[in-house]
């Protein structure tokens, strides 16, 4: 038994979320240059390769997404915010 | 066991789960692999972006990076479950206090930006080794 078992958690539908987020991230990247140019300064949500919804505020997201899908879709939808084009991460 | 970075133009990153009940915070995030920093951090894009930080403890310590200072805030008791290669999730530890990164904000166009959530030296190296190769980065257990 898992640890998420142990904790009352579904195993496998959060490994299924992982990989539907995995997915997404791929399709993030890969079209990162095109996004950017849309949505920068912007939180946007990805689902199924498309991007569903954006808002500057993650939680005003969070509340287009429920008018829209299910409980079970949202857990799928990957959400990251864009930062402007043009910036490289040093940390 | 092992977790495979998944490798990005913005570095490694590795899925986790994070839980907190002080937010009622369970979530799939992503954690950049940064042995450049000395704690691991999570990014206030990942906990819910615009926060209002007036109720949250303020860090002793700033971050400083090549941008420059940040101000810190912690998050308590915050458990940390990484997905290993194998498809298992493994609880890798409890962080009693964890650093938040707020955002900052981008001189050039005056907008918002995040860093991400960073896996530190005080995992990489003390509770995972990291393994970073040409064509493939890991953590093992």
């Amino acid at each position: 038994m898992g640890i998420l078992n142990e904790l009352g958690l579904d195993e496998n539908r959060l490994t299924e979320i992982v990989k539907k987020h995995d997915e997404s991230i791929k399709w993030m990247y890969e079209n990162l240059n095109k996004i950017q140019k849309l949505y920068a300064g912007k939180f946007i949500a990805i689902y199924n390769n498309v991007i569903v919804a954006d808002d500057v505020d993650r939680t005003n997201l969070f509340n287009i997404l429920k008018e829209k899908y299910s409980d079970e879709e949202i857990e799928e939808i990957f959400v990251d915010f864009i930062n402007p084009k043009g910036y490289i991460l040093i940390l | 066991m092992k977790v495979e970075a998944r490798i990005t133009p913005d570095g490694a990153l590795i899925p986790t789960l994070i839980i907190c009940r002080e937010f009622s915070l369970l979530r799939h995030i992503y954690f950049l692999i940064d042995t450049g920093s000395a704690i691991s951090a999570l990014s206030t894009k990942d906990l819910g972006g615009n926060l209002d930080y007036s109720g949250f403890e303020k860090k002793s310590e700033a971050a400083i990076g090549v941008g420059g200072s940040l101000k810190c805030y912690l998050i308590h008791n915050v458990r940390l479950l990484l997905f290993t290669t194998e498809i298992k999730w493994m609880e890798l530890t409890t962080f009693k206090s964890m650093c938040l990164l707020p955002p900052s904000i981008d001189l050039l166009t005056n907008t918002q930006i995040y860093l991400p959530s960073i896996i530190g030296r005080d995992i990489l190296g003390n509770k995972l080794d990291l393994y970073y190769l040409r064509d493939k980065i890991y953590l093992e257990f």
